[in-house]
């Protein structure tokens, strides 16, 4: 009887460390994914590197969970290439849009399994909180919930322990915060109306029959290169990556339905 | 209170001095001494303080077993027994225990007698009817018959009826006891007396019930002087933790909890206990644990006139695996590494906000979207019951759903714009409704038809109406449950 044959654990073992060492080249960037979104996409995929600090702030109030939604996004992205866990940290009364909920990351691409959820009893304990889960090596992405009233030094204090842990930091503000001094990027994000699907648009879907899509969201670099246009993004959790929100080019179907009889 | 007349239970010596004793009737008491001071007689309290101070006096030795008294026995009272070999060079000798503890009691302003002796029954009869010296008695090695000879039938601690058949028979000393022949002793009284008087000469080994388990790994720290400062105890808590890995590192062993004893200088112990998740023996971290766990108690913990003396116990102690990380292949380091730091941050940041601040989320066979989800500590290391599948679910959840104001073009219809947090919200598309009826077996509640929509600018929310229409309610409130990014 033929032995049937699995995967070879040693050539495995070789393939990922290759491949760990061609991520180390990108410069510790999450690498691709991003890489079609023009050029504001590649800021985005340079910016977005492990061992830095990343703001992320809602345009408008209203976008506090579209930015929040981001910034998991691009944690889960962090964990997929490396082990590790990510360490939520959230300040009493920062963000008002309700608790994190478990059930409804996987449409993120976040495992729940691989979050650790800390609930500090205030802003200078969350903040030494995330402090201390990014100093620690082996810690893959950390993710904090911060109010507006934090102090000054807080962006260089994480900005420093992140480049000494080696994990992925994401700091989410409400609208209109002050911004963080010392982090990497700083990215302003709103909510999108998400790509209608190809197969609604052929059923001829219109309105409040087309349900929902994918998230969708318009990143605009609020540091380093300011100049550059918003970026229509859309997150597949199939992937892990960003795509650009293209519009469907509004034609007839291209083929006559087949018509079939007994 | 005793059979309707109020009797005394206990009398201290002074009142003894004056004709007043146990048992007496309150009004008998009072004609002999009309200043007497007494209170209500609460044996539960009474027990509770014992327990309390004899845990204190773990400062002293570690083997304590507190002795209540006993209706059955003759002449008991409250005491302890304290085990000072193997401790006593750290005192000054045995005597200066005893001497150091009974000056302790006289400063908390306890009357107490204390005595020490090759055996507990010695010490105890020597501490109760012993003469000499007037509150600590040292019985040399090799004494011990001689002492125990001198002593009343009383101090053998035997039951009530035998000691009365005793002193009818005009047996007062236990030299008396002692001349009789042993055979004849067990035939008439029983083994109680021969059993005692073996034990009390060490003839015999004495089982004592100590109150706290002994403990393969403990460290101590007496204090020149009180410290008063959360600072100062945790350097106290590194000093400690330095002692008690070694100890741990000689055993091979690492612990999964340790426990901080700090022994104020009022005859109060106070416990704070610091675990891992694996056992650990490094001192680095069981010290950095210490120092966050001081920190989150600074707060709450009531020092007193301050701390002379700390122990540090380990508990649970386990073979430490993570020893082993080093001699892996790089990825399963890699891996090995990630686990270990989940656990160390875990640690850390419980030992600092405490144990339910740091928590795992996992999913629970719940249709109830509230009750679709758990946290659980991350310590426990459970597996939850799974999350559900198929089902779209905001990543975000109102603890509690707010109420809008939704404008639908049909009752049971999708609402063509809704009012939430006093922003007019239109709907472009929407999706549903999934119907999640109560959970009737918990409680009464009305069916709910979710719908995810999307508004013009983009935001996604979980809207839901509650109540059928037209079954359940003739206007079905609209309510926002939770935020899609």
């Amino acid at each position: 009887m033929p032995q049937k044959r699995g995967p070879n654990p040693a050539r495995q073992a070789a393939l990922e460390a290759l491949r760990r060492q061609v991520r180390a080249l990108e410069g510790g960037g999450l690498g691709a994914g991003m890489v079609s979104l023009g050029s504001a996409g590649g800021l985005l995929a340079q910016t977005l590197a492990r061992g830095a600090t990343h703001e992320v702030v809602g345009d408008d109030y209203l976008d506090g969970p579209a930015a929040a939604g981001f910034a998991l996004c691009v944690c889960a992205r962090a964990l997929v290439s490396q082990p590790g866990v990510l360490v939520w940290v959230s300040a009493p009364g920062s963000f008002d849009f309700g608790a994190p909920y478990g059930a409804g990351w996987a449409r993120l691409g976040l495992d729940p399994g691989r979050v650790l959820f800390v609930r500090a009893p205030d802003l200078a304990q969350a903040q030494g909180a995330m402090e201390e889960a990014a100093r620690t090596p082996g810690i893959a992405a950390v993710f904090g919930m911060l109010g507006a009233r934090v102090s000054s030094t807080v962006g260089r204090r994480l900005q420093l322990a992140a480049e000494t842990g080696g994990g992925f930091v994401t700091v989410w503000r409400p609208a209109g915060a002050q911004a963080l001094a010392g982090v990497r990027s700083r990215w302003g994000v709103s909510g999108l109306s998400s790509a209608v699907p190809v197969w609604a648009q052929e059923a001829g879907l219109k309105g409040r029959a087309l349900p929902p899509g994918l998230s969708a969201f318009r990143l605009t670099p609020l540091k380093g290169r300011t100049q550059e246009r918003p970026i229509a993004a859309e997150w597949r959790n199939a992937t892990d990556g960003f795509y650009p929100i293209a519009p469907l080019v509004d034609r007839a179907p291209t083929y006559a339905p087949q018509m079939a009889y007994g | 209170m005793v059979g309707g007349a109020q009797r005394l239970a206990v009398v201290d010596r002074l009142a003894g001095q004056i004709g007043v004793w146990a048992g007496q009737s309150l009004a008998d008491a009072r004609a002999i001494c009309p200043s007497l001071i007494c209170a209500p007689y609460e044996p539960v309290a009474d027990q509770q303080a014992l327990r309390r101070l004899a845990r204190w006096c773990a400062r002293f030795s570690p083997a304590v077993t507190p002795v209540f008294p006993n209706a059955d026995v003759a002449a008991s009272c409250y005491g302890f027994f304290l085990e000072t070999a193997g401790v006593a060079h750290l005192f000054g000798g045995e005597a200066g225990v005893l001497e150091a503890l009974l000056q302790r009691f006289c400063v908390f302003g306890l009357s107490a007698r204390g005595a020490l002796a090759d055996t507990p029954g010695l010490a105890w009869g020597l501490a109760c009817f012993g003469v000499g010296a007037p509150r600590g008695l040292v019985c040399g090695e090799g004494q011990g018959a001689l002492a125990l000879a001198d002593l009343p039938v009383l101090a053998l601690r035997l039951p009530c009826p035998v000691v009365d058949r005793l002193h009818d028979l005009g047996l007062k000393r236990v030299c008396d006891v002692l001349a009789l022949p042993r055979a004849s002793l067990a035939r008439r009284f029983g083994p109680c007396v021969l059993t005692q008087i073996d034990a009390a000469l060490g003839d015999a080994p004495e089982a004592l019930a100590v109150l706290m388990p002994a403990a393969q790994a403990r460290a101590h720290l007496v204090l020149a002087a009180p410290l008063t400062t959360i600072e100062g105890l945790q350097e106290v808590g590194r000093r400690l933790c330095t002692d008690l890995c070694a100890q741990l590192t000689a055993l091979g062993l690492g612990a999964r909890r340790v426990r901080l004893t700090l022994y104020r200088v009022d005859g109060r112990a106070i416990d704070l206990v610091a675990g891992a998740q694996a056992p650990r023996m490094a001192a680095a971290h069981w010290s950095r644990l210490l120092r966050e766990r001081l920190a989150r108690a600074a707060e709450r913990l009531d020092l007193g006139f301050g701390v002379d003396a700390a122990a540090l116990t380990g508990e649970d102690l386990e073979g430490e695996a993570s020893r082993a990380v080093g001699t892996l292949a790089p990825e399963a380091g890699a891996i090995a590494q990630a686990l270990l730091a989940r656990q160390e941050i875990a640690e850390r940041l419980s030992a600092r906000l405490g144990p339910r601040a740091v928590v795992g989320l996992s999913g629970r066979a719940s249709h109830w979207p509230e009750r679709a989800q758990r946290a659980h500590a991350v310590t426990a290391g459970e597996a939850g019951e799974g999350w559900p599948e198929g089902r779209e679910r905001p990543a975000f959840l109102l603890r509690v759903p707010e109420a809008i104001e939704a404008m639908a073009a049909a009752p049971d219809g999708v609402p063509a714009q809704f009012r939430w947090r006093r922003v007019l919200h239109r709907v472009t598309r929407a999706a549903g409704p999934e119907r999640i009826g109560a959970e009737w077996w918990r409680e009464e509640g009305l069916t709910r038809d979710y719908f995810r929509v999307e508004t013009a600018e983009g935001r996604r929310y979980w809207l839901f109406r509650a109540g059928l229409y037209g079954r359940e309610t003739a206007t079905p409130d609209w309510f926002v449950h939770g935020c899609f990014p």
